[in-house]
């Protein structure tokens, strides 16, 4: 099999030639010879963050962006990730109200939200108009583009953002107003959540209708911050339409799940997830590989390597603990194995080295079906 | 819902229904139940240590034992941080008095907040003077402010992997200045581990925030469960 019909045969729960290990291609800055051999052994590339199948416009809101740049080395202009310490303020103007939030670059692989856009409650209004005025449409020639340039070395996932509720909590709120609104102002919220639902599911459906195969939810799921009520509440009914949605054209659906999971181990079970993505086990997760395949005999996990092993762990220890991770997953039915968080200092060697250590370990001891420990 | 227990006076009941806003996460009934505390007389220094400290004990309980979860425990820091705005102003000098000082912040090259701010939130509401460097605290920050503020505690967290080591720069960095043997430290953060804290002398690990929080009581009054 090659690197793309190996992580599709998991995809589509039959039985690959190896156990897939893959990493995000925005986690494998380095170029050339090196990269072409950990490639040329079997790692499998995921693009996922770049490339999107949809386009957005609000016709009657105005945005005003400026910049202020805090910092800047002569090296920041090479570097593959944005270094650059800059504020991104955004000023959103409709005719009933504006509403502003901060975004910081250069620290995240994101922009990382330093205000938002909901600050008291008349900002709900605004936001309202904003999400309910956002038409999406067809934008489908960067995907193909993007799967041309990837060819047979791994598969490029059409992006979702995060569902409803999450964008609420980490994009337009923050936790502070969330956590105060959802206990007193439980009308706005929902108001604006059943919005927000009704616009994304417009989105999901031009998604559905592009080239992509694989749709990947950018969500974040933490157990810790998203408790079991509100996940059943609002995550589920909201994954069961989108589930809904992309089904009906044959999509997999992929959330990623990078989290504490324990608490929502019962309610991603009955929920319409095809894939769980970037599945975080100890000692940074808190729940189990055998736990996880055990509950959610439906699913597919597609696990992450526990970046604090690597950060922490010398070569013989990556490679036991990644031994350990396929013996978990054993027979290795419905399992891939990606790297999906940033291990360490992205331009050192021992950044390779992890990535070679992990990637060589399970070509050569993930052999479908493995064995047991 | 909690249900206040049947107690005669008046005041036994306006501490109770403030303990219950707090469990609740009631705002609004918080602030209420303060004013109700002032209008009757009764002691603000009472009002905290007899109904709202404990009423945030047990919302720390409920969050170990999986009842609650952060978001809960944002919410109901903020109904005790409403009821404080309105007991404040009428804490004589000497009430109210601090258990200790906590500089507290998250590493360079890390904008994560939320467990910090949570674990600030929880020492200041239960009686300890909070610094919060907020985040991206660069080495020279936790270090100057150790300097200036002399807490009994210093707290820091990271949340992606490539900023753990920030942690034990800050620690050397402390040991060379001949800071480190004056506080305590404390690490926490997902990608943290108890191995990993030990391996860069912090002095404690904190899985969670209530669980930091909760070491860093045991470490000014050796008397709270760990």
């Amino acid at each position: 099999m090659n690197k793309r019909e190996r992580i599709m045969a998991v995809l589509r729960h039959e039985e690959p030639d190896i156990i897939p290990i893959t990493i995000y291609t925005m986690l494998m800055p380095f170029r050339g010879y090196e990269e072409r051999q950990l490639r040329n052994a079997g790692l499998c590339l995921v693009e996922h963050g770049f490339v999107s199948v949809y386009g957005i416009k609000t016709p009657n809101v105005k945005m005003q962006t400026t910049e202020d740049i805090a910092s800047l080395s002569s090296s920041d202009h090479y570097a593959c990730i944005p270094k650059q310490k800059h504020v991104v303020h955004r000023t959103y103007s409709t005719p009933v109200g504006h509403v502003s939030e901060k975004y910081q670059w250069g620290h995240a692989l994101y922009e990382w939200p330093l205000e938002w856009a909901i600050k008291d409650l008349p900002d709900y209004q605004t936001a309202e108009y904003i999400i309910d005025d956002t038409e999406f449409f067809p934008s489908y020639e960067e995907f193909s583009s993007a799967e041309k340039i990837m060819g047979e070395d791994g598969i490029v996932t059409a992006m979702a953002p995060k569902s409803p509720l999450q964008s609420m909590l980490y994009e337009l709120m923050g936790y502070n107003r969330f956590a105060i609104d959802y206990h007193t102002h439980r009308q706005e919220f929902d108001d604006l959540y059943g919005l927000f639902s009704k616009k994304q599911l417009e989105m999901y459906k031009v998604i559905a209708d592009s080239p992509a195969e694989v749709v990947l939810t950018d969500e974040n799921v933490n157990g810790i911050v998203t408790s079991p009520k509100l996940f059943e509440n609002y995550c589920i009914p909201f994954y069961k339409n989108v589930a809904d949605i992309l089904h009906r054209k044959d999509k997999i659906f992929m959330v990623h799940c990078d989290g504490k999971l324990k608490s929502l181990r019962d309610l991603i079970a009955t929920s319409e997830i095809d894939v769980v993505e970037a599945f975080t086990p100890p000692p940074v997760g808190d729940l189990s590989i055998e736990e996880a395949r055990m509950a959610w005999k439906e699913k597919i996990i597609w696990a992450n390597f526990p970046a604090t092993v690597a950060l922490e762990a010398g070569r013989d220890r990556i490679e036991r603990e990644t031994i350990d991770i396929l013996r978990s997953a054993a027979p290795g039915d419905r399992f891939a194995l990606g790297i999906t968080e940033d291990i360490g200092d992205i331009k050192s060697s021992r950044y390779e080295d992890v990535i070679k250590t992990i990637t060589n370990t399970v070509i050569e001891h993930g052999t479908y079906p493995i064995a047991g420990s | 819902m909690i249900s206040p227990t049947e107690i005669d006076d008046n005041m036994g009941d306006i501490l109770e229904a403030l303990r219950a806003c707090i469990i609740d996460m009631d705002i609004a009934g918080a602030r209420n139940a303060c004013q109700e505390v002032i209008a009757n007389g009764i002691s603000p220094y009472e009002a905290i240590n007899h109904a709202m400290v404990p009423g945030m004990r047990i919302v720390g309980e409920k969050f170990e034992r999986g009842e609650y979860f952060l978001l809960d425990l944002i919410a109901a820091g903020a109904a005790m941080e409403e009821g404080l705005k309105i007991l404040e102003p009428h804490l004589a000098k000497d009430e109210g008095s601090r258990i200790g000082g906590v500089v507290i912040g998250t590493v360079q090259g890390d904008l994560h907040s939320i467990g910090k701010d949570i674990v600030s939130m929880l020492l200041r509401v239960t009686g300890f003077d909070v610094v919060d460097l907020g985040v991206d605290a660069s080495t020279e920050r936790f270090v100057e402010a150790v300097r200036v503020h002399k807490p009994t505690i210093l707290g820091m967290s990271a949340l992606i992997t490539p900023t753990m080591p920030e942690m034990g720069k800050v620690i050397s960095a402390l040991e060379k200045a001949e800071l480190k043997r004056q506080l305590k430290v404390i690490v926490g953060g997902a990608p943290v581990t108890k191995e990993y804290a030990e391996m860069i002398r912090a002095d404690a690990y904190a899985p969670d925030a209530v669980a930091g929080a909760n070491r860093c009581r045991q470490w000014v009054t050796q008397s709270d469960p760990e």
